[in-house]
């Protein structure tokens, strides 16, 4: 089974591509969709809590992700704790969705800092969704309702596309104007005759 | 001739002889007199004036209207004594002279009726009206001419020509209405023939944030004098009310696929639509749909099919569709 890593910067369309690759059928596992459930777990809960003290849990128990992200923010060594604390759990989950997929001629793995993380070495092949970074904040501030400039921080915090381009077999341009559909199926087709 | 009165009588009473300023007094009072004397014996005397009266119509033929000029004053010439004809030119209040043209033949030629009476003829007539002292001589004009058509009735639309500007965030809730929307016009036929709607124009109103209520009064035509309009005014309403931008994210029906399984990417559009602030908790989600028609769409060389908005609420305003074209993907046929 070839296990293919998707990336792309904030508002590039990694889930609109995703949602396509499923759509013909190839198992997609979200990372941060999980890692996002793996904060309401007790022992992550517990650890978390315990490095950065109890006002980071909301009135509920868990984790005050507005507080979290604050914090991570303005401290680049709690994001390092962050990260060590929830990508192995995340690649536990991952390794355990990879066996119930076995027989597939190959998965995708979706990740907002795939490159940034060095996960991307773990893959067989690695697509980049990339589009100009204005088209990227218009899209983001209309889905997230934010500002520009929240969305412009973000991006900074990430890697720029030639980076994670530099290290991609494949790149997806979804800029608007080039269709994304031919440009999935070219990659699809090619990703299955490779795993023949 | 002013100048050398005035020096004279500035002599009169400037002078320093007494018995000369004495025998100038006497000669004025003497001259006044003289004067007064005179006018009561010519006001007393027969004498002949011409006065002016005005003049109302009626026994106007049915169904016809006057297209002329219309005679509004006649002149009487009058035999009477001079106090008399004083005080009814300068004194006493002149009643019309009401002049029938009930016994008037007219004469048809094309489109018009024409006519005419002869004062000479109404000298009684007008005598026994106005009850007037003395005897009239003669009256001018000697001839009265009146022209004619057929009053006919038309309905026939208002229009308006108007322009407006609204403030900031505010729009027409629905169109600007004229109510009643048309009007019989009365008139004669040559005029009301040439007419075929009443444009009621020059209305301008800027940075309107309210609902207007306006009356405006039908009548601006050059041929007005000749025309009825029932009702002579229309209420006109410019519904405005103040509007805010929202949206709904609405899937995306597919249309005419055939034997085809599409998915479209993305699945649901967002509708971008102005709804007034009165109606905007009205609106829910399921009042819109949208469609992919892939009818006009030849899928082996179109990677894109556009989006139409099926169903709207009538009282909102669809001002864009993000994206407003999507790709699909055929999943078997």
């Amino acid at each position: 089974m070839i296990r293919v890593g998707i990336t792309g910067g904030i508002g590039s369309g990694k889930s609109t591509v995703c949602k396509i690759f499923a759509v013909l059928g190839v198992p997609v596992f979200h990372a941060d969709i999980e890692a996002g459930k793996l904060y309401r777990q007790k022992d992550i809960i517990r650890t978390v809590s315990g490095k950065f003290g109890k006002d980071i849990l909301d009135s509920s128990g868990g984790i005050n992700k507005k507080i979290l992200s604050d914090i991570v923010f303005n401290d680049p060594g709690a994001l390092t704790f962050l990260n060590s604390v929830i990508h192995p759990a995340v690649r536990e989950v991952y390794q355990k969705w990879l066996q119930g997929h076995s027989n597939r001629s190959y998965t995708i793995y979706e990740a907002a800092i795939l490159m940034e993380s060095g996960y991307y070495k773990h893959n067989d092949l690695n697509i980049v969704v990339t589009a100009p970074e204005d088209l990227r904040i218009q899209r983001v501030v209309k889905r997230d309702q934010v500002t520009d400039e929240d969305v412009r921080n973000r991006i900074k915090n990430q890697w720029d596309d030639e980076q994670r381009i530099a290290r991609a077999d494949f790149v997806i341009t979804n800029d608007g104007n080039s269709p994304l559909i031919p440009q999935v199926l070219k990659i699809h087709q090619e990703i299955i005759r490779k795993d023949a | 001739m002013k100048n050398q009165l005035l020096k004279y009588f500035n002599s009169v009473f400037k002078a320093r002889d007494k018995k000369a300023r004495n025998q100038s007094y006497v000669f004025l009072i003497c001259l006044g007199l003289s004067l007064f004397i005179w006018t009561m014996i010519k006001l007393s005397e027969e004498s002949e004036a011409e006065i002016e009266f005005p003049v109302s119509y009626s026994n106007i033929p049915q169904d016809k209207i006057l297209i002329n000029s219309k005679v509004n004053e006649i002149s009487l010439r009058f035999e009477e004594k001079a106090t008399k004809l004083f005080h009814l030119k300068f004194i006493k209040k002149k009643t019309p002279v009401n002049i029938s043209l009930s016994n008037m033949n007219l004469q048809q030629k094309g489109d018009k009726y024409y006519g005419y009476l002869f004062t000479a003829f109404m000298i009684d007539y007008i005598t026994r009206q106005l009850d007037l002292p003395g005897t009239v001589i003669s009256v001018s004009p000697d001839t009265l001419f009146f022209v004619f058509e057929d009053m006919v009735e038309k309905t026939i639309p208002v229009d308006i020509n108007i322009e407006i500007s609204l403030e900031k965030q505010f729009m027409l809730y629905d169109s600007i209405s004229v109510r009643p929307d048309s009007i019989v016009l009365s008139g004669p036929l040559s005029i009301v023939d040439t007419i075929e709607n009443i444009i009621i124009a020059d209305i301008h109103l800027s940075d309107i944030n309210k609902t207007l209520v306006l009356q405006k009064a039908i009548g601006i035509h050059e041929n007005t004098q000749f025309l009825t309009f029932t009702p002579p005014q229309v209420e006109i309403t410019i519904p405005v009310a103040e509007y805010t931008e929202s949206y709904f994210d609405i899937p995306v029906r597919i249309n005419n696929s055939g034997d085809h399984t599409i998915r479209t990417f993305p699945e649901s559009v967002r509708i971008v639509y102005l709804v007034a602030l009165k109606d905007y908790n009205k609106v829910t989600a399921e009042m819109f749909s949208c469609v992919a028609d892939f009818g006009n769409i030849n899928i082996e060389t179109e990677h894109k099919v556009r989006v139409r908005v099926l169903n709207v609420p009538s009282y909102v305003k669809v001002t864009r569709i993000e994206p407003d074209e999507v790709e699909y993907i055929i999943l078997k046929q």
